[in-house]
């Protein structure tokens, strides 16, 4: 039974990722003047932590291709998963962060609709929430289907890719770049049945990480010290807190979830998430995150796409995805699947 | 009600990362000195909603509104105050 008062189901999921590759270990020597800069502030000890445990190898980046190539190939691919046309599509939402510096479009939701034939379709785009930014999607979606009688089916898409030199966001992870594709459908058959959407934004955290120009081009800073000292303090209690509203808003505990989806950005902060879900060590499931790096909100649907391919989610069982990202934005989405 | 007292206790017995000899004072820093990490502010901040009987909202609890023991004392009373004002406004007894 879900809390919400319309039936909206995740009728597909996908995800595109650029075959060109560069390990982790080569970025930060290749941007090891910003990094020193960035970790600057922070004590001794805490810079030398700063690159342990992100169990991050190598990540992808966007070389012949563009971010656009790979939302729309992750739309395309959630569009024949969900057994629909461009037609079928009433909503589009572009929630990327980083779309590139030279994207050309308004945003990616106006350009797929026309790419796809949707032709009727209400498209908008917001930049908001980093990796927190699916839950925000979801619930915009959610929103309009609630308003509107119309809207019956939404595509919702994000494609990221670092700008130039700015693969490093230590102390936090490095950026790989992804696009990802979801499709919600209202009064739907096939797919988990969103049950509840938490999202919450402490705009006063608005700059630990912040895109600024510099010379003309875009980079991303992360003030380190605002992330260790006024963001990592309160980052799993907020977390929590989201968890508890969504799992007592369908009258559920920690206890009954049965597969947590938490982001790639570094091995020691799903280690965090484990800690503060209470679960036994290893019991979070393996993601590609060696080999992606982090993908901002795609995160999510990659490591949910491949607990899919491999078999692992059940008729019935229910999914907690939980995220937090720039904003600074923290939310989590709860599904029966 | 000794606030501190119990605070203190908790802390000592389930909070603190493996400093366990460690005297906390009413001002030591605990956030910012790195005796709570933040898995460990999780467990604080619903030991003192359950023991106190009082809810936070995430806009209340940061770095300095709960780094010492003067600092939780002080929020908790606050809260208290606040709740017991509520009620008197609306009639009911607490």
């Amino acid at each position: 039974m879900s809390c919400l008062k319309i039936n909206v189901r995740i009728a597909a999921a996908a995800y595109a990722v650029p075959s060109d590759g560069e390990d982790v270990e080569a970025i930060l020597d290749r941007e090891r003047d910003r990094v020193e800069a960035t970790l600057a502030p922070l004590s001794p000890q805490a810079r030398l932590k700063a690159a342990e445990g992100l169990g991050l190898g190598r990540v992808r980046v966007c070389a012949g291709k563009q971010p656009y190539d790979l939302v729309l190939e992750a739309a395309s691919t959630a569009m024949a998963e969900a057994g629909i046309t461009g037609q079928d599509i009433d909503l589009i939402i572009d929630y990327s962060t980083f779309p590139g510096e030279n994207s050309q479009y308004l945003s990616f939701a106006h350009k797929l609709s026309a790419d796809l034939g949707a032709e009727t379709s209400l498209n908008l785009g917001f930049k908001s929430g980093g990796c927190g930014a699916l839950h925000l999607a979801i619930k915009t979606a959610l929103g309009w289907m609630s308003t509107d009688e119309s809207i019956r089916t939404a595509l919702l898409v994000t494609g990221d890719t670092a700008p130039q030199g700015s693969r490093s966001l230590l102390p936090v992870t490095v950026q790989g770049d992804a696009a990802s594709a979801v499709i919600l459908t209202r009064e739907g058959t096939n797919g988990p049945l969103l049950l509840g959407v938490e999202v919450m934004t402490l705009g006063h955290l608005h700059d630990a990480i912040a895109l600024v120009k510099t010379n003309g081009h875009l980079e991303i800073k992360v003030d380190a010290a605002c992330m260790e000292n006024e963001v990592m303090p309160v980052y799993y209690l907020n977390l929590f807190w989201l968890v508890q509203k969504v799992l007592a808003a369908s009258s559920l505990s920690l206890n009954d979830i049965d597969h947590f989806i938490y982001s790639n950005i570094s091995q020691r902060d799903r280690e965090g998430f484990r800690r503060m879900v209470g679960l036994p060590e290893g019991r979070l499931p393996a993601t590609p995150m060696a080999e992606y790096g982090h993908t901002f909100a795609s995160d999510l649907v990659i490591n949910y796409v491949h607990m899919r391919r491999e078999d692992q989610i059940r008729p019935g069982q229910l999914l907690l995805l939980a995220s937090a990202g720039i904003g600074f934005t923290w939310g989590v989405t709860l599904a029966r699947a | 009600m000794e606030i501190k007292a119990e605070v203190r206790q908790f802390i000592a017995e389930n909070v603190l990362l493996g400093l366990h000899q460690t005297k906390i004072e009413d001002a030591t820093p605990l956030v910012t000195g790195g005796l709570i990490d933040s898995i460990g502010l999780v467990g604080l901040v619903a030991f003192l909603e359950k023991r106190f009987a009082v809810e936070f909202v995430p806009r209340e609890i940061d770095v300095h509104s709960v780094d010492t023991l003067d600092q939780i004392e002080e929020l908790i009373r606050k809260k208290l105050a606040s709740r017991k004002a509520d009620a008197a406004g609306s009639g009911q007894q607490i």
